[in-house]
């Protein structure tokens, strides 16, 4: 799913995510093709890790497309029942369709070298929902690649402790 | 491309309704016979889409998904 080797392949599996949301939620959603086509192929050939795409683990992937996907603007207009908190939000489409196809995503995904898979999906409060929309609607990949993967790590991680490399504390109670 | 409702069907090709500026309606087929993966991947991938009954798959899993989201945006 995503980062496979056909870029139309990837445009086809986002566009299927999207409908389902739209079947889902009665939403009505505009998407600008030629930006979500245009930064599919960005994400594949300008991956900003230094061994690539094919080399980075499905954290920085989701983060390059949520940093991608946000920072484009792909979704141009979103209609969807929601609280106001997440109504006051500007460029709230963007971020809630980004979000919610990444935590679809990795689901069952493989991490550490393939050998784990992610079993258990991300659980949040309505709280860290809204302020987790708020941040991720204006990030940018250049500005906020790596707060983001480590912020997908750290979800799934939550969730998912036996995912975790070995921890420390970093303080004393 | 203004997504309104259920726009995408499956029998080997998927079609998405399109309706541009709400009143010139068009139906863009982009077929799916050569569904093909390769995860050389050895840091670990996402789950592999395989078929069209794997896209089946995703679009229920999105559908079931997009359920909780609207659920806590609604919370």
């Amino acid at each position: 799913m995503i980062f496979s080797n056909d870029e139309t392949v990837d445009y086809s599996e986002i566009m299927i995510l999207i409908d389902g949301f739209v079947e889902a939620n009665a939403a009505i959603i505009v998407v600008n093709e030629d930006k979500l086509f245009h930064m599919i192929k960005r994400i594949h050939a300008e991956f900003p890790c230094i061994n690539g795409a094919n080399n980075a683990n499905v954290f920085k992937k989701s983060a390059a497309f949520l940093c991608e996907f946000v920072g484009e603007q792909v979704v141009e207009s979103f209609e969807c029942q929601m609280s106001d908190k997440l109504k006051k939000i500007t460029n709230n489409g963007s971020a809630i369709i980004a979000f919610y196809i990444v935590t679809t995503m990795l689901n069952k995904a493989t991490v550490q070298d393939g050998e784990k898979s992610i079993q258990n999906s991300i659980e949040l409060s309505k709280h860290s929902y809204i302020d987790i929309i708020d941040a991720l609607s204006h990030i940018t990949l250049q500005g906020s690649f790596m707060l983001v993967t480590v912020l997908l790590e750290q979800l799934v991680y939550k969730t998912n402790s036996n995912l975790q490399y070995n921890i420390h504390k970093l303080s004393t109670t | 491309m203004k997504i309104t409702q259920s726009s995408i069907e499956f029998n080997n090709v998927m079609r998405a309704k399109t309706s541009i500026n709400d009143t010139e309606r068009t139906v863009k087929t982009v077929k799916i016979d050569n569904y093909s993966f390769t995860n050389s991947n050895s840091k670990g991938g996402f789950k592999e889409i395989n078929s069209t009954s794997d896209l089946k798959e995703l679009h229920n899993i999105g559908i079931e998904s997009a359920k909780k989201v609207f659920a806590i945006m609604n919370d």
